[in-house]
């Protein structure tokens, strides 16, 4: 069987449509609960977040399995399940003192 | 760039912009030499001494590249006026130029939005030309190779293209972000992130699928020591689905799949060290540019990662 063939099986077992919860933890433990759409950008996820706790989004990192969401990125994008965590991480700066 | 394009009278017809507007291919060296109309700093004239009822009576593009800008705080207001659209105006004048009775259209608040957009970019390029100047004649104790590699550097930033996104690296990130290596700016996660990026894909590229050659694996996300120290301090969730993938990273490193690991880690928020562990040979190579000791917090997390 071809990638191909294996993906839409795969398309056809997981409705794309069906909304998953998604828990979004800070790295102090507070938790935000969101439910969205498997193919809902996960951008669009970011940006409730942000606005929710008050922060810039452009300040916080958000991490699915250890790795960066990229904007482009989609629940089914990065095979998520109902009821994953998103980590959530302040952007993190270093240098010389001058 | 279109941000502030909404109706179709103040958007500039494709031909006019590509004359009007530097194109984005354009590189630094030949955007800093395209010239920006002079801009107003105050005026006395309120907004309505801008506005016509009158259709445009410009013929000439090319003339409104040398008609003076007004502040800009007044093209904001204009752009405001017009843009709701409950008066209906058809063209915008300049009283700045005397015995001028050209009307020109409406579109022209948007070149001189966008060309606020470029004189900052303008500003910004320029400043780092002087910069990357200045570090080549400030050649005193820098060795042959990092001499090479500012001068390397210099003429790169000559050729880029002045605006649009970053090549060669995942996730959507504007060309701009690249120059803060030409700097002494502070780094953020975001360019760590890009070096061992590439660092990686160089390992990989070299990777032998040999037992005895080292088999490296580098932790792209500087966040990743965060993560693990979470994992430590909750070991219910540890064994979770959420922590799949740190449980297969550890098994990977135990079962010898890599031998060697790598990443960045930051340290108080604003510091960078670089942290190897060795399989192998049982080390820890940790770089730190201040030469203080590895802190306890490291270690502990390390320790996991073995267990």
């Amino acid at each position: 069987m071809s990638d191909e063939e294996q993906n839409t099986q795969d398309i056809k077992a997981e409705d794309p449509n069906a909304p998953i919860n998604v828990k979004v933890v800070s790295a102090s433990g507070e938790e935000v609960f969101f439910k969205i759409k498997r193919s809902t950008k996960l951008s669009k996820l970011q940006g409730a977040y942000a606005s929710k706790v008050g922060k810039d989004v452009s300040s916080i990192r958000f991490l699915y399995d250890g790795s960066r969401i990229q904007d482009d990125d989609t629940p089914s994008s990065l095979d998520m399940e109902d009821n994953d965590t998103i980590d959530v991480m302040v952007e993190q700066v270093g240098g010389s003192r001058s | 760039m279109g941000s502030f394009q909404t109706r179709s009278f103040l958007i500039i017809p494709p031909d006019i912009a590509s004359t009007l507007l530097p194109p984005d291919t354009l590189s630094v060296s030949e955007f800093l030499n395209y010239s920006i109309p002079p801009q107003i700093l105050l005026s006395e004239y309120s907004i309505a001494d801008f506005l016509s009822n009158q259709d445009p009576s410009a013929v000439d593009v090319s003339e409104m590249q040398h008609l003076p800008m007004p502040p800009k705080s007044i093209v904001r207001q204009i752009h405001q006026h017009i843009s709701e659209g409950s008066i209906h105006y058809r063209s915008i004048i300049s009283p700045y130029v005397s015995n001028n009775t050209t009307r020109y259209p409406l579109w022209i608040v948007i070149y001189w939005l966008q060309l606020e957009d470029i004189s900052t970019k303008q500003k910004f390029w320029s400043k780092l030309q002087t910069e990357s100047e200045k570090q080549l004649k400030r050649q005193k104790n820098q060795s042959a190779e990092t001499k090479s590699l500012l001068r390397k550097a210099h003429n790169h930033l000559q050729a880029l293209p002045w605006t649009g996104p970053l090549h060669g690296v995942r996730g959507e990130t504007s060309i701009d972000k690249i120059t803060i290596y030409l700097t002494k700016e502070w780094l953020a996660d975001d360019h760590i992130h890009h070096i061992l990026e590439l660092i990686n894909r160089e390992l990989e590229a070299t990777m032998m699928p040999n037992m005895d050659k080292p088999r490296f694996i580098i932790q792209e996300s500087t966040h990743f020591l965060t993560l693990m120290g979470q994992a430590q301090e909750n070991p219910s969730t540890y064994h979770t689905t959420s922590y799949d993938w740190l449980r297969h990273l550890g098994e990977s490193l135990v079962g010898a799949v890599y031998n060697q690991f790598g990443t960045v880690i930051n340290l108080g928020g604003n510091h960078w060290v670089a942290c190897i562990i060795d399989f192998r040979k049982e080390t820890i190579h940790y770089g730190d540019s201040l030469g203080k000791p590895i802190p306890t917090v490291s270690e502990a997390a390390v320790s996991l990662s073995k267990s």
